[in-house]
């Protein structure tokens, strides 16, 4: 089967929004917590070989390798009714089992130990795919082991798989609430290095969006991690719909993001869900147009990403993907479109076409939904930045005061010196320019600049 | 006398007569009444043809003999008087009939003298002998002169009376000229008789050139039933039947004659119809039956004719037998009289009239023209005519009927002259059968079956035929025997009487309604058209996109070989694998079956990608549907693919791109040309998505959802085929694939064009850039061997070479790459610009959607003037202008724009 896609599962955080991930699969596919497909899922007309592959006896499997330095989680979910769903030689926990402490630095010098056991199952799962398209990676930037095994990992694959696509699920950690990781900046920077040199493309997910969403938006008071990760899991499966229910377009991760990323370095993606309700709320249903929900995913307070308001630049879209489910008559996208347009509700860069896509996605069947139209935008935009601005200010405090830098001189990488953390800001903020440079119209020549600059 | 007729018939001269009474009654009411009462008894009971008393001579003869008998000599001498004075007052016609009226007058006086109180009466007879002037009319004795009746009355006859009498000038005239050839040859028979012949016995005998009223009556008997009589025969030159130019009859007889032996002339008609019927033997089954009626119209004639013979036989008899004295009861009998006989013949006349102009309106019609044309006799506003008309097309549409009833049951035609309004093409089979085998004749069709309905009719034949012939379907059409029950049942009248809610029209709407919807059933259920209408969506027109893609991956090693290399069979094994591998698998074996790979026509330089093409065999019943479109379908997907295989190339490119900046990072002076690369392509890629998304989505998904919304709710199959067709139009236009937007596609080539150019130079670069990062790894592991060795700076001969070639690559390729790139996105956005001005200026709307799609952040707007300029007509002119080069002064214009 062509345009597989192998999940990599990391540290708590990244564990915790697969399992959630793996679960909404199921229950779309109809396919049971022990992998075996319901008596009701007989349509057939999704594509569940894209993260699953069927065993021997049938059951199917998810394409997912689950990685841990620590136990809990991975317990966690093997005590669960998934347990059996994953391949137990996909799970993979490190053996002294002490975790990475959350520092970015043992979790990425961990990797570099372990990465031949590693590395031997995830060959072994791109080896078993037919034509593999490329990994997602599901993880924080801000502890240790998502952040630094990820980072190790991101590198790796980058240079193993060169032709793969590498695709990030990436949890921000939570601007509102102080965080018991103290490094957690440090962590941040050294991850979005990565991110930005060895991914292909982001999808950030902001913690401090998500919380606000889950209090204001879905009114809950103190947001469980879980039902945070069910609002991930569903960005996460509705952002893969087009590549599991076959149609005109949009049927490979090359064609979905594409459009959306320009040039190799502006592949963070902020996304936005509309209408979002939990469990409790199901009843409290609005009505739902395509119009409705194309105008509501433009609105910043159902963006998953908080960005800052910045005033020196006029930040803007560089692209907008909507992906639209549920009874869509295709001659209202034209008409919503129309309106946006007329009141100017995005503003696009000024140096190239843009324009709001739209994928009509089909829905899974076996899911009821009390909404009629529901949608995900997934988008390139500017303002990300003022996301990496932050975190390039919070390590210029740390830093500034050379704060908890011990735990890190402590491994290798840093024994020496401390180069990779200015290069990783240097990376950062180059970046946080390119963004910059992206909202004026000159951008063409953006790269001239740079050349000039290095020459 | 004529006027006796008129008069009883008509309600003009009764009035006269009852104003007439009127006045003579002194305006009172009662007495007027009565007198009216009396005068309409004594008009009826007086005889009209008195056979002896036919001309002026013998009766003013008559006259003179009773007044000799009864009166004195002077008396005798003062009607001479008188009556010279009449014949040379020419304002007053008919003296004949006014002096036997006189005398019919006199006889009353005898008869009623002492019986009549009223002193009208005693006026009226009184004026009787002084006043032989007198308007011809009956009922018209003195309208100017008092009441009072007076003995001497003015002779001057009131103008206005005979005014009134004369409306119809032409008439008045034309009787004129008649008159004066019959009065100068009374005159000499008056002579004549006056001198051989004065004795009143001898004037009942017949003049030996005069022919009794009887043997008139005979010879019109014989000339209704088209034979020659003694005086009354078939004119050898006219049409008609004439009297023996040596017979010398009156006038007013000899009119009276003419006009009787016309339905002769129309009987012959008739006949001569029938007879040439009978002897065609293309006349048809409707010509048959229309002579069919008329034969029975005919038998009702005869029998009319019949009975008028025995009248006369039996008259012919007694008249032989008594003399002239015993006639006077027979005229209270119902003896015949020319007047009679007009009466009597008057309907027969119309009728025959009637049977004359259908006869003559179907000469060389048949079939449903014919009953057209008989149709439009029932539009007549004389009921006698409605009547015959309704009878002989309530016979002509017998056949027809039957014919109907064999083609919406049976579907079979039973029409050996062609006659019926639905023909078939015997030569028609297959997949045509229900396009081009039957179809309605509109001249065939009557009339009175709107075109709509007759269109209906053939479909239900149609669908009774295509269910046996193509679907194989032999189960009788729901409903069939009840419909059977119905049809026979019906009154073939019904097929034509005005009121289109009738039981057979709604029967007929009913078998349409219940064949059609046997043969959507049968071609859904049975069929599955809505899966092969599916499966030609997911293949040929891309919505099974997974397979669509995996299928271009394996295909495109194979397609970019030169046309002339390729294999179909090879083709074939690479659609297998793809159907294996995607979700294509899932479908249904007979449609995976029917997909398959073909050629499209080549010519020399063609690579296989202008070649392929995906196929969908349809056959069967649903072939009909489909056929006839495989060629659009072909279009359509070859379009499609070409657009996907731009996206699959800029997929690629975007992919090398992204995957490969990772490498080369490492040589920043590839930067500049990278960052345009990759800008151009993403503005390649944009058009491409909006391009696809537009077509896909807003074209094809969109009409796809008015096609399955019409199909559901179609009626027949025709509704289907006209919905599939109406699909297919609409999405060759949103295509660009119609006539209208040939300058459009071609401009969309030029972009496509643009991308394989863009292609090969990136991949060029890629290829270029990834040997110096080859070369760049090598030195530096020269350089870093080097340093381990101790050896710092010296320059070798390879790094000499190194540095050279690096330096060529740096200056030379990448400023050549620079300025191709330079000129290759001058050249893309010019193109882009074009086409989205060719676009706006286009009057299709979703064409200018388009246009608004793809630049929907206004960037091309930016760029470029003209496509800020608003749509108004003098923009477009302008645009159009621009377009055309060789309009002088278009430039001029465009300058002035700017």
């Amino acid at each position: 089967m062509p345009c597989e896609m192998i999940t990599l599962q990391l540290g708590q955080c990244g564990n915790q929004i697969g399992f959630e991930f793996w679960k909404r699969l199921c229950a779309e596919h109809g396919i049971s917590p022990e992998g075996i497909l319901e008596e009701y899922a007989t349509e057939g007309t999704d594509r569940k070989d894209v993260f699953f592959y069927q065993a021997d006896d049938e059951h199917y499997i998810p394409r997912a390798v689950l990685l841990d330095l620590e136990p809990r989680v991975i317990h966690t979910i093997m005590n669960s009714p998934y347990a059996k769903l994953y391949n137990p030689e996909n799970i993979y926990l490190s053996k002294h089992g002490g975790g990475a402490g959350n520092n970015w630095a043992s979790g990425y010098s961990q990797g570099e130990r372990l990465q031949e056991e590693i590395f031997d199952i995830i060959d072994r799962e791109a080896d078993g795919s037919d034509s593999l398209e490329g990994f997602v990676l599901c993880h924080s930037i801000a502890g240790g082991t998502g952040s630094g095994l990820g980072s190790y990992i991101l590198e790796t694959l980058t240079d193993r798989f060169p032709k793969k696509l590498i695709e990030t699920y990436s949890v921000f950690p939570n601007q509102d609430e102080i965080s018991d990781v103290v490094v957690q900046p440090y962590n941040s920077l050294l991850t979005l290095k990565r991110l930005t040199q060895s991914a292909d493309c982001v999808v950030v997910l902001d913690n401090t969006a998500l919380n606000r969403i889950a209090t204001d938006r879905l009114h809950i008071q103190n947001p469980s991690l879980t039902q945070i990760n069910t609002l991930v899991s569903t960005i996460m499966s509705v952002s893969t719909t087009t590549l599991r229910y076959p149609s005109y377009m949009n049927n490979d991760l090359i064609g979905l993001i594409a459009p959306l990323i320009p040039t190799p370095r502006l592949h963070f993606l902020m996304t936005g869900y509309t209408p979002l309700t939990t469990d409790q709320e199901a009843a409290s249903v609005r009505k739902t147009t395509v119009l409705d929900v194309m105008r509501r995913l433009l609105q910043p307070k159902n963006m998953m990403v908080s960005t800052a308001h910045d005033r020196n630049a006029a930040h803007c879209y560089i692209s907008i993907l909507n992906i639209i489910q549920g009874e869509v008559d295709p001659t209202q996208v034209h008409k919503s479109l129309q309106r946006i347009r007329e009141r100017k509700l995005a503003q696009f860069i000024p140096w190239g076409p843009a324009s709001i896509q739209v994928a009509l996605s089909r829905k899974s069947p076996y899911i009821q939904s009390a909404h009629r139209v529901s949608g995900l935008m997934l988008a390139n935009h500017t303002n990300i930045s003022s996301l990496f601005d932050r975190a390039l200010q919070q390590y210029d405090k740390l830093r500034k005061r050379e704060a908890f830098l011990d735990q890190f001189r402590k491994e290798n990488m840093f024994n020496d010196n401390l180069d990779e953390l200015d290069h990783s800001r240097e990376v950062v903020q180059e970046l946080v320019d390119e963004y910059h440079a992206a909202t004026r119209p000159d951008y063409l020549s953006w790269g001239t600049d740079q050349a000039s600059v290095d020459a | 006398m004529s006027k006796t007729n008129t008069a009883s018939g008509g309600t003009g001269s009764t009035k006269l007569i009852q104003k007439l009474c009127y006045h003579l009654s002194g305006k009172r009411r009662d007495d007027a009444a009565r007198l009216f009462k009396f005068t309409i008894q004594r008009l009826y009971e007086t005889p009209h043809g008195d056979r002896e008393l036919q001309d002026e001579y013998s009766i003013t003869d008559i006259i003179k003999k009773r007044l000799a008998e009864t009166r004195t000599e002077k008396e005798v001498c003062i009607f001479n008087e008188l009556h010279r004075k009449l014949q040379t007052d020419h304002s007053i016609k008919n003296h004949q009939s006014i002096l036997l009226f006189l005398m019919h007058v006199s006889d009353i006086r005898q008869v009623n003298y002492d019986g009549s109180s009223s002193p009208l009466f005693k006026g009226l007879i009184a004026s009787e002998s002084a006043e032989p002037i007198h308007p011809s009319s009956f009922g018209l004795p003195r309208l100017s002169s008092s009441s009072i009746p007076s003995t001497q009355a003015a002779p001057g006859i009131p103008s206005d009376v005979i005014t009134v009498r004369h409306t119809d000038q032409n008439w008045r005239q034309d009787n004129r000229r008649m008159e004066n050839v019959s009065q100068s040859s009374q005159s000499s028979l008056r002579q004549s008789s006056e001198s051989h012949v004065p004795s009143v016995a001898n004037l009942n005998k017949p003049v030996f050139l005069e022919v009794p009223e009887s043997q008139l009556l005979q010879d019109l008997i014989y000339s209704f039933q088209g034979i020659d009589g003694k005086v009354l025969k078939l004119s050898p030159v006219g049409q008609g039947y004439k009297l023996d130019p040596k017979v010398r009859v009156k006038r007013s007889v000899r009119r009276y004659v003419l006009r009787l032996a016309e339905l002769g002339w129309l009987h012959n008609q008739v006949r001569q119809h029938c007879e040439n019927a009978a002897c065609s033997k293309t006349q048809g089954l409707i010509g048959q039956s229309l002579s069919a009626a008329f034969r029975e119209e005919l038998t009702e004639y005869y029998r009319f004719v019949a009975i008028l013979q025995s009248q006369i036989k039996l008259q012919m008899d007694t008249s032989v037998d008594s003399p002239l004295s015993e006639e006077q009861p027979l005229y209270h009998r119902e003896s015949l009289t020319l007047f009679r006989l007009t009466v009597w013949a008057f309907e027969p006349q119309r009728r025959m009239k009637c049977l004359v102009a259908v006869a003559d309106a179907c000469k060389d019609k048949k079939g449903g023209e014919m009953a057209s044309c008989v149709h439009g006799f029932l539009q007549h506003g004389d009921p006698v005519i409605r009547e015959t008309a309704k009878n002989l097309l309530g016979a002509v549409c017998k056949p027809l009927y039957v014919m109907l009833s064999r083609w919406i049951l049976d579907g079979e035609l039973e029409d050996p002259y062609s006659e019926f309004f639905i023909a078939a093409d015997l030569e028609v089979k297959g997949d045509l059968l229900w396009h081009e085998k039957y179809r309605v004749l509109e001249s065939m069709v009557p009339s009175f079956i709107p075109l709509a309905q007759a269109k209906k009719i053939l479909a239900t034949g149609k669908s009774i035929n295509f269910l046996r012939e193509i679907c194989q379907d032999h189960t009788p059409v729901k409903g069939r025997e009840e419909l059977k029950h119905a049809l026979a049942c019906a009154n073939v009248e019904s097929l034509f009487m005005a009121d289109r809610d009738s039981d057979l029209q709604s029967m007929i709407d009913t078998a349409y309604l219940e064949t059609s919807r046997r043969v959507l059933d049968v071609l859904i259920g049975q069929y599955k058209f809505l899966d092969h209408l599916q499966a030609l969506r997911r293949y040929l027109l891309l919505g099974q996109g997974d397979f669509i893609r995996h299928l271009m991956e394996l295909l495109e090693p194979e397609l970019i070989k030169p046309a002339i290399q390729l294999y179909p069979h090879n083709l074939s094994g690479i659609l297998e694998s793809a159907i294996r591998a995607t979700n294509a698998q899932f479908e249904d074996a007979d449609i995976l079956n029917r997909l398959d790979v073909r050629f499209l026509e080549q010519s020399p330089g063609d690579t296989g990608w202008d070649v392929f093409s995906l196929d969908y065999h349809v056959d069967g019943p649903i072939g009909t549907i489909f056929t006839q479109n495989s060629t659009a379908y072909l279009m359509l997907f070859s379009a499609l693919w070409r657009a996907k295989r731009m996206e699959w190339i800029l997929s690629g490119m975007w992919k090398r791109q992204i995957t490969s900046a990772k490498l080369l990072r490492k040589l920043p002076e590839l930067g500049p040309i990278l960052q345009r690369a990759h800008l151009l392509t993403s503005e390649m890629v944009h058009f491409i998505h909006q391009m696809q998304y537009y077509i896909l989505f807003e074209v094809l998904e969109c009409s796809w959802d008015v096609l399955i919304k019409q199909v559901h709710r179609a009626e027949s199959l025709d509704d289907i085929i006209s919905a599939h067709e109406y699909f297919l139009i609409t999405v060759k236009a949103g295509a660009l694939l119609d006539d209208n937007s040939q300058k459009l596609s071609t401009q969309l080539r030029t972009v496509y064009e643009l991308i394989l150019q863009l292609q090969s130079l990136e991949e060029e670069l890629h290829a270029r850039s990834l040997s110096e990062l080859q070369a760049l790894a090598k030195h530096e592991e020269l350089v870093e061997e080097r340093g381990k060795l101790g050896q710092f700076g010296t320059s070798t001969h390879e790094e000499e070479l190194y540095h050279k070639q690096s330096q060529d690559f740096k200056q030379r390729y990448i400023t050549s790459v620079q300025t191709q790139l330079r000129i290759l996105s001058k050249s893309y956005q010019d193109v882009v610009k074009k086409f989205l001005l060719m676009l706006a200026s286009q009057s299709d709307v979703s064409l200018q959607l388009l246009s608004f799609r793809l630049d929907f952040n206004e960037h091309y707007k930016r760029l470029d003037s003209r496509l800020r300029a608003p749509l108004t007509y003098q923009h477009r002119r302008l645009s159009e202008m621009g377009s055309g080069k060789n309009i002088p002064g278009a430039s001029q214009q465009k300058v002035r724009i700017k």
